[in-house]
């Protein structure tokens, strides 16, 4: 077919791939006939190229809404990287004049970015009503199903944003959908949908579990793993002074390693130099928390470890899934140690208000009293409140039903919560294939892997071979920063060989 | 450089006179009447502003250091230093003069240091013939200000290559005696991604605050050289943000608009809304910053004199002692100015004060 061709020499052109990986071009074919669309692809499988290119493609704008600012900011670098500029990200980072200035030019772009939140502000979406819309992008679309892990409210009211902005191609995404979740996507947004499912397990992974007693023994674990295997590294942590204090550990016991930390709480431009050092292969290990974005690829990371445990199956699925995206061997290594779901429990009892802070809410918002400026609320808090106090006034109860039916909501959000995590225990726990369990509950067939499978297949991490070829050397002298900075090494020694003709 | 020596002496200078977060908020460049005014009382200008984003609890920790060792004394809500303390300070600063000029290049610091960052990282990509490059700086008037520089010499591209280059190299080599790495590794190439603060700190042993206070020094010595030197680092010259840096705050310069109008205090507070003490604020605060203001509409001629007097016997800045000594009919807000007016002209003169009492 004539348009294949077209659509394989457009990507070549726009983003320098030579083909398309499993799964992309079906997905961009459909929406490019209009048709409205849901689509699973693992993590790492270039995702994002399922709407960018149909949106460089279409006539018209497209927008994209993401969860995360973060990941949209990071999405946009990348697409400018690429030399595509029509695309900006719309959220609370830019100021009022940036804002105003953007929504004025808003006809400039061909990608908007935004969350669904600021789909609820009226002069956005009034100026968005403006445009021709030709494609509306979910990204991250379980956030739509309450049965998903990272359910969010403001992803339920996009139903009616498509309905104001004229129905436009709906495309919905996501790594981590369950079947369940898949339904429940189609049903929310109430509209036909044709469906690309695509397997979600990563073959060139292997799986390795590490049962050990308390942090010294972890600790230790960590480090035996680390003299064995030099490579490019990612360390996830669940709290931002663990990382640091491992980094410092790590640091003192492997001097000739580059080796950083990265959290949420540094500063934008620490943690800009952290991640551009760590794609630039200038960094051989990095503690982080989930804040460290991957919307910046770097393909070649071989060992993943999880220091603590993480909150959900979907997000160790989605953090190992950063390792071997070159499609060369990737491990992942989870550290485990009885009493480690304690942490991602507690902070799930502290996402979502507790009683008190719901029965305040409620009363004060009743009576419009400015003092629930004064209850500091989180913002996952506020908009969980908000969301379930607007949509309950729409039926006539009394305050105390209100209160009733939104701890009964919360206790249901906690406890969808504490069972992913009760999962994960009991995957740690099987005796059974890592692999096949992970992934069975997305898929009905769990593939062959390419390499090693599982610690519980025979796979050990100790046995593994790896080597990183690459050895950094930093400059460290200001006359030799300059001279590579500008390139003058080479000159200065011509002009040295020269003058000794001379 | 340590933090340590550059706190400590900023302490030296308020003892007695004010808390210990005064310095908080002079490091932070608060633009409050009081803190404008205190860094004029105090001589403490040139630590304006240097470090914006210190926070509070990192403060108060070195302020406890500063206790357990013994090197200041808080009770009361004042704190002196005790005879440990001025030694190390006069240890750590002899013959090494702070040259920080955090009034006149607040902000401008860290603009110039990021636009600095941002063009070295283009025109290294640009002489290595890479063309894709993610930019190590998010902020898109900075990115404005660098492309609008490579565009600038679309014709002659050598020359900035070369002109850049030899300006750094130069000003670098002027600078050889302090620290100068420092800064030359937290600068990117098309090779290599600059170090953050907190990295260098861990190679060198030290903290990331003395990695800030040491690279805030460069900075100001590197505008100040290139200020002083006009057309001899044509390229870095072009970095420096000129727009004025105003210190006045926002309320304070609208405050000084209606006075010009010839509006009394009162005017103002009723057209404003605000209190008259707020408008009080606001002319000290304008004060400081301008000694051709006249402070004669608040304060006659004998007046001045005599404050002037009893501040001298007094020898000291706590208001509540000078008002003491005054009539009652004297208020805060005319000690306040006269002792700005005062102040300032003994900065600038080198403490003559006698010739300003005449």
């Amino acid at each position: 077919m004539s348009s294949s061709v077209n659509l394989e020499k457009a990507l070549t052109e726009l983003f320098g791939y030579d083909s398309f990986r499993d799964g992309q071009k079906e997905i961009i074919e459909s929406v490019l006939k209009g048709k409205n669309t849901l689509g699973t692809l693992p993590t790492g499988s270039g995702k994002s190229i399922c709407y960018q290119l149909p949106a460089l493609l279409l006539k018209g704008v497209t927008v994209i809404v993401s969860p995360l600012i973060s990941l949209m900011v990071d999405q946009v670098k990348l697409l400018k990287y690429n030399g595509i500029k029509e695309v900006i990200a719309i959220n609370s980072l830019l100021n009022f004049d940036e804002k105003e200035k953007a929504f004025k030019q808003l006809n400039r772009y061909k990608m908007i970015y935004c969350s669904p939140e600021m789909l609820q502000h009226q002069s956005f979406v009034t100026r968005l009503k403006q445009l021709k819309i030709s494609l509306f992008v979910i990204d991250e679309a379980h956030c739509i199903s309450q049965w998903g892990h990272e359910f969010r409210p403001d992803y339920l009211r996009l139903k009616e944003i498509i309905q104001v902005l004229n129905n436009p191609t709906v495309l919905a995404l996501s790594a981590t959908a369950t079947p369940d979740v898949q339904k429940d996507i189609i049903k929310q947004l109430g509209i036909n949908m044709t469906s690309f499912i695509y397997p979600i397990d990563r073959t060139n992974i292997s799986y390795s579990i590490c049962h050990v007693n308390g942090e010294k023994e972890k600790n230790d674990e960590l480090i035996h793993v680390l003299n064995k295997i030099n490579a490019p590294t990612m360390i996830y942590f669940s709290s931002r002074r663990m990382s640091e204090q491992i980094s410092a550990l790590l640091q003192k016991h492997f001097p000739n390693r580059n080796i950083a930390f990265y959290h949420g709480g540094m500063t934008q431009e620490d943690r800009l130099l952290i991640q551009q050092q760590f794609m630039n292969d200038q960094l051989d290990i990095i503690c982080c928390t989930s804040a460290f974005g991957m919307g910046i690829n770097k393909d070649n990371i071989r060992l993943v470890i999880h220091y603590h445990l993480p909150s959900t199956m979907e997000a160790f699925i989605q953090e190992t899934g950063r390792g071997g995206r070159d499609g060369s061997h990737s491990v992942s290594l989870l550290l485990y140690s009885r009493g480690d779901e304690l942490i991602p429990s507690q902070l799930i009892d502290l996402e979502l208000p507790d009683d008190y802070l719901i029965e305040q809410f409620i009363k004060l918002k009743r009576n419009d009293d400015p003092l629930i400026e004064t209850m500091s609320l989180t913002e996952t808090q506020e908009r969980f409140l908000n969301y379930h106090v607007e949509k309950l006034s729409q039926e006539s109860l009394t305050i105390e039903q209100i209160i009733n039916k939104i701890k009964l909501i919360r206790n249901e959000r906690n406890h969808i919560k504490k069972n992913s995590i009760y999962k994960l225990i009991q995957w740690i726990e099987a005796k059974k294939c890592r692999r096949v369990t992970l992934f069975e509950s997305f898929q009905k067939h769990v593939r062959k892997p390419d390499y090693e499978c599982c610690d519980q297949c025979g796979f050990d991490i100790f046995q593994w071979v790896y080597h990183s070829s690459n050895e950094s050397n930093y400059n460290t002298s200001w006359q030799m920063i300059l001279e590579d900075m500008f390139n003058r090494r080479w000159k200065n020694e011509e002009e040295k060989i020269t003058t000794r003709v001379d | 450089m340590n933090y340590e020596s550059i706190i400590l002496h900023m302490l030296s200078k308020l003892e007695r006179e004010r808390t210990v977060n005064s310095v908080y908020h002079i490091l932070r460049g608060k633009r409050s009447a009081q803190t404008i005014q205190d860094i004029h009382l105090f001589n403490l200008q040139q630590f304006y502003g240097i470090y914006p984003n210190l926070n509070l609890k990192n403060y108060e920790e070195w302020i406890t250091r500063f206790k357990q060792n013994h090197w200041i004394n808080e009770n009361d809500n004042m704190f002196t230093l005790t005879d440990e303390g001025h030694i190390f300070v006069e240890k750590q600063l002899m013959n090494k003069p702070l040259k920080f000029d955090g009034l006149k290049f607040h902000r401008k610091d860290q603009l110039f240091l990021k636009t600095l960052q941002l063009l070295c990282q283009t025109v290294s990509n640009l002489i290595y013939d890479n063309h894709q490059f993610i930019p190590i700086v998010d902020s898109l008037p900075i990115q404005q200000k660098v492309k609008k520089m490579i565009r600038k010499y679309r014709e002659n591209r050598p020359e900035l290559y070369e002109g850049l280059f030899i300006d750094l190299y130069t000003i670098f080599n002027e600078l050889s005696e302090e620290p100068i790495d420092y800064l030359a590794r937290q600068l990117t190439s098309a090779n290599q991604i600059g170090l953050s603060k907190q990295q260098i700190a861990e190679l060198e042993n030290s903290t990331d605050h003395d990695i800030h206070f040491v690279t805030i020094h460069l900075i100001h010595q590197m505008l100040s050289i290139v200020e002083q030197n006009k057309g001899k680092y044509p390229f870095l010259e072009q970095l420096i943000d000129t727009e004025q840096s105003r210190t006045l705050t926002h309320s304070a310069s609208i405050t000084e608009r209606l006075l010009n109008q010839r509006k009394t205090i009162e005017d103002i507070s009723r057209i404003r809304r605000l209190k008259v003490s707020t408008i009080e604020d606001h002319i000290v605060e304008i004060a400081t910053q301008n000694q051709h203001f006249s402070i004669r509409p608040f304060v006659d001629e004998r007046l001045e004199k005599e404050i002037i007097a009893r501040l001298n016997e007094a020898n000291t800045a706590r208001l509540k002692i000078i008002k003491d000594m005054l009539p009652d009919t004297v208020t805060y807000f005319q000690i306040r100015l006269v002792l700005t007016k005062w102040s300032l002209f003994s900065n600038e003169q080198g403490g003559r004060e006698d010739e300003f009492i005449r």
